[in-house]
């Protein structure tokens, strides 16, 4: 056995007394296999590897026992020779791993630790690079960590974890802060690692499809406990736990999933053609350049239907939201609401028209003011755009509309941080609902939430909009909760629209390469699945979106001057069925 | 999730909570700053009160007893014969307990009233500044770099000299100055606090500029202006002092604690109490503004209870 944990307890020491972080946990790792360590925020997952390693914080402490192969390193001096050698750590945040004034090279190098001629550790890095894949590797030596994306900050990590030739990596959610189609180029190289060097490794992670696809055993871990523990198969399809089961079920499937029916009201909102640049400072002399976050985009909204916008990180979702919602200037085309063009209005009148129209954010701690009781602050549009109401009034449907979303009313004066962040994603969905809007626009509203919390705040949503017949716009990075709300599906790249189809339609036959890459680099928790899936992978980084030719990779034969500042022709959209637009390409 | 809420009574979940009573609640549980309030409570009823606690007038003069010892009890002794001056007498004979409460109320006066005229200009302009931000937030700013450029010491002299000296010009003077680092501060910070998404909620929510400037973003710049307040409050009383010294300030027979300690200061080889008293004063009343602020600005910050 590599390692074997036995009996781990972790405990914190905090002023509002002890913590039982983890609670006698047992799991063994063989040599060459895969843990995989799922669980939901707060559950210990993190906290298990960091106490075996020895690298909790101050007020943490680890009790149990600890062996590697047969040996007993927990709170020795042994793990520390072992950290870094023979067992790495790869972890979530990239920037934050690396030494932000240290080239890429001499940080791997750094890592190999051992004593060799300057040559043959350069030769060793380089070799390194090329296996996780970094393009160019001899260049990407003398860059600093800022200067690659996040994607290929996430390689030099493991590149950094496997020099040393380990036996077991410890990955802490390495692909979470990744874009779907980032994450498929990491996790192959983990699954990569895994076969070819025959590393060990424990995988930790939220997700039950990246568990799915990679994992040999899994350990379902709550509250600081495993809960259940067993072959992936096991897990995945007979799962012996509620708790395994109730995760299982709260994960939105993008395999799965009964059609939206489209809904057919009057058209509430019009967008045509809309355009937005931020400008990027080229230095103190040089014209800063226009970065087209939005290039272009035209759909429509019709009464009680549920727009989805997908994309990744920059593909101008987010940037579409404020557009739409008058909170950021258009450089560009109209926004036209109920046959009146928003673009055209004064302040004033846009903010009376906001009663309309209002927004759900994705961080629902960072969206609330900390210094105000929830209450205040779902009473605050309704202050603003109603004004003349009584105080009593706006009390009463304060706590009406809490107990509509499922809060309390009695916890109208707690302050943020005192609700978890369900509960505040929930006073976010009271706040924008107060003033009975008629669309609302969801900008990745449940991606910062536990899949059990989720897949409640989904169905909230769904309810919401049954009742009161809301046209939704729902953004987000996730395909597979889109595919649960969406009537229709509209799919970004780059600030253009590549596929706009119903959503039957698109998750059944996507047409366009991205879409395909997309879809099928969400891992879906079916173990069986992800073995078998063929995987269509994008190759290298996402292009930055101030060349100009970024817009044309996926219709090289279009492409003009080899320039990155040169106009591009535009694909175009084109109706392949009715209703089903794809952008062009090759 | 921490279960605070219970703590309170019925009537308080109906009612609605307010940040500033919440404060208050918080602020006297916190042991070293309600004893500072209550110090500094003290030194004030003391300067209010000192005419009423002594038989010496702050001004009067007596050759006699010259830099005397403090003694608590009138004694046959020419110092004392009198009767007992406890902080001792300075070097022309006047009670030094009458004088040092007496500074007290020019030092205290001086130090809130500049820091609250500083306070309330500071904090509006800056958060103007920083909220508008752009071409009027540039503008704005470097206007506070020219009056920054301006030497202090300059702007006072022509102030006194086109306004007559005054005791309140003195009070102006010094506001005037002491805003321009508040603004800097405050514009600083709500920058910061405007890419927040609370922000941009409230604006998706209709509400206006300047109502979230001053529900959202004055709120939050509280922590560091509280901070930045209670440097200010002792610095002022410096500044008096240094300009009561050039001549600028207060004029004798009327007193300050910078004065008595520059004063006290030149003789503390032969008579150590005359700058101990002043100074012991001052330090205490620095000390208290620096607990307070610390505890106002944890009790005005929900999160951390």
């Amino acid at each position: 056995m590599l390692l074997s944990i036995r009996d781990l307890n972790v405990h914190f020491s905090t002023p509002d007394g002890d913590i039982h972080a983890v609670r006698n946990v047992s799991l063994d790792i063989p040599e060459g296999s895969c843990l995989g360590v799922v669980g939901e925020s707060g559950s210990g997952k993190s906290q298990l590897f960091l106490g075996a390693m020895g690298l909790l914080s101050a007020n943490g402490r680890a009790t149990g026992s600890v062996l590697y192969r047969g040996e007993e390193i927990l709170g020795t001096r042994k793990v520390h020779a072992l950290r870094g050698s023979k067992i790495t750590m790869i972890f979530q945040d990239p920037l934050t791993s690396l030494t932000p004034h240290m080239t890429i090279g001499n940080q791997v190098m750094e890592a190999l630790g051992r004593h060799m001629p300057r040559e043959e550790a350069r030769l060793r890095v380089r070799e390194m690079l090329d296996y996780v894949r970094i393009p160019e590797a001899a260049r990407r030596m003398a860059q600093y960590p800022h200067e690659l994306s996040g994607g290929m900050r996430q390689r030099v990590m493991i590149a950094m974890a496997t020099i040393t030739g380990p036996d077991l990596v410890i990955a802490d959610e390495p692909t979470t802060a990744l874009d779907v189609t980032v994450q498929a180029q990491i996790l192959e190289i983990l699954r990569a690692l895994k076969s070819e060097k025959h590393t060990a490794m424990a995988l930790i992670s939220h997700d039950m499809g990246v568990i799915a696809g990679n994992a040999d055993r899994v350990a379902v871990m709550r509250h600081g406990e495993v809960v259940e523990e067993g072959a992936v198969d096991l897990i995945f399809f007979a799962p012996a736990h509620a708790y395994t089961r109730m995760l299982l079920d709260a994960m939105p499937r993008i395999d799965k999933g009964e059609p939206n029916h489209t809904a057919t009201g009057a058209k509430l909102l019009a967008v045509k053609d809309l355009q937005v640049s931020f400008p990027v400072a080229q230095g103190p002399f040089r014209k800063p350049k226009q970065l087209r976050a939005v290039d272009g985009v035209n759909f429509e909204l019709a009464e009680g239907e549920t727009l989805g916008i997908v994309g990744e990180s920059g593909s101008g979702k987010s940037t579409i939201a404020r557009a739409v919602l008058q909170l950021l200037p258009a450089n560009g085309g109209n926004v036209v609401w109920l046959g009146r063009d928003l673009s055209q209005e004064t302040q004033a009148e846009i903010r009376k028209a906001r009663k309309d129209f209002q927004i759900v954010f994705q961080d629902p701690l960072a969206s609330l003011d900390p210094r105000q009781p929830v209450g205040v602050s779902i009473a605050e549009p309704l202050k603003a755009l109603m004004p003349g109401l009584a105080r009593d009034d706006i009390r009463a449907r304060v706590r009406a509309m809490m107990d509509k979303v499922g809060l309390d009313p009695a916890w109208i004066n707690r302050y943020p941080h005192e609700l978890s962040g369900g509960q505040n994603q929930r006073v976010g969905i009271a706040r924008a609902m107060i003033v009975e809007p008629r669309m609302v626009i969801c900008d990745e509203a449940v991606s910062a939430l536990d899949v059990s919390i989720q897949a409640q705040i989904v169905a909230l949503i769904k309810h919401l909009q049954a009742q009161t017949g809301l046209s939704l716009i729902f953004i987000s990075h996730d395909l597979s909760v889109v595919r649960q709300l969406a009537h229709r599906v509209m799919v970004l790249y780059l600030g253009r629209v590549v596929e706009m189809a119903s959503s039957a339609a698109l998750y059944r036959q996507p047409r366009h390469p991205y879409t395909r890459a997309l879809l099928s680099a969400v891992p879906t928790p079916d173990p069986r699945a992800e073995r078998a899936k063929k995987r269509v992978l994008l190759a290298g980084d996402p292009p930055s979106p101030l060349d100009r030719r970024a817009q044309l990779s996926f219709l090289k034969s279009r492409l003009g001057e080899d320039n990155p500042d040169a106009e591009q022709y535009r694909p175009q959209l084109l109706e392949v069925e009715p209703g089903h637009f794809v952008a062009e390409f090759d | 999730m921490i279960a605070t809420g219970s703590t309170l009574n019925a009537e308080a979940i109906l009612k609605g909570r307010s940040l500033w009573v919440d404060a208050r609640r918080r602020l006297f549980r916190n042991r070293a700053a309600l004893a500072s309030i209550i110090a500094l409570g003290t030194i004030a009823l003391l300067a209010l009160f000192a005419p009423l606690l002594s038989p010496y007038a702050y001004d009067e003069i007596n050759y006699e007893i010259v830099s005397c010892a403090p003694g608590w009890w009138p004694s046959a002794t020419a110092c004392h014969a009198g009767g007992a001056h406890i902080f001792g007498t300075d070097a022309v004979g006047r009670d030094l307990f009458v004088r040092v409460l007496y500074g007290a109320r020019v030092s205290l006066a001086v130090g809130l009233v500049a820091t609250l005229v500083s306070l309330l200009i500071g904090v509006l302009y800056g958060a103007t500044a920083g909220y508008l931000g752009g071409r009027i937030d540039g503008l704005m700013m470097r206007a506070v770099d020219v009056l920054y450029s301006l030497p202090f010491v300059f702007f006072v002299i022509i102030l006194m000299v086109v306004f007559d000296r005054n005791f309140i010009l003195l009070f102006v003077a010094i506001g005037a100055v002491e805003w321009l680092t508040m603004a800097r501060i405050v514009r600083g910070q709500t920058l910061s606090i405007k890419q927040k998404e609370f922000i941009e909620a409230a604006r998706a929510g209709g509400v206006g500029g300047f109502a979230i400037i001053r529900r959202h973003v004055i709120p939050n710049v509280v922590g560091p202006v509280v901070v930045y307040v209670t440097l200010t409050v002792p610095g002022v009383i410096l500044t008096e002092s240094f300009l009561s010294f050039l001549g600028l300030g207060v004029q004798e027979p009327l007193t300050s604690w910078g004065v008595l300690i520059s004063e006290g200061a030149n003789s503390m080889e032969t008579a150590p109490w005359m700058l101990a008293f002043p100074a012991i004063f001052m330090a205490v009343t620095l000390f208290c503004f620096n607990f307070i602020g610390d505890g106002l600005r944890d009790a005005l910050d929900p999160r951390d209870r």
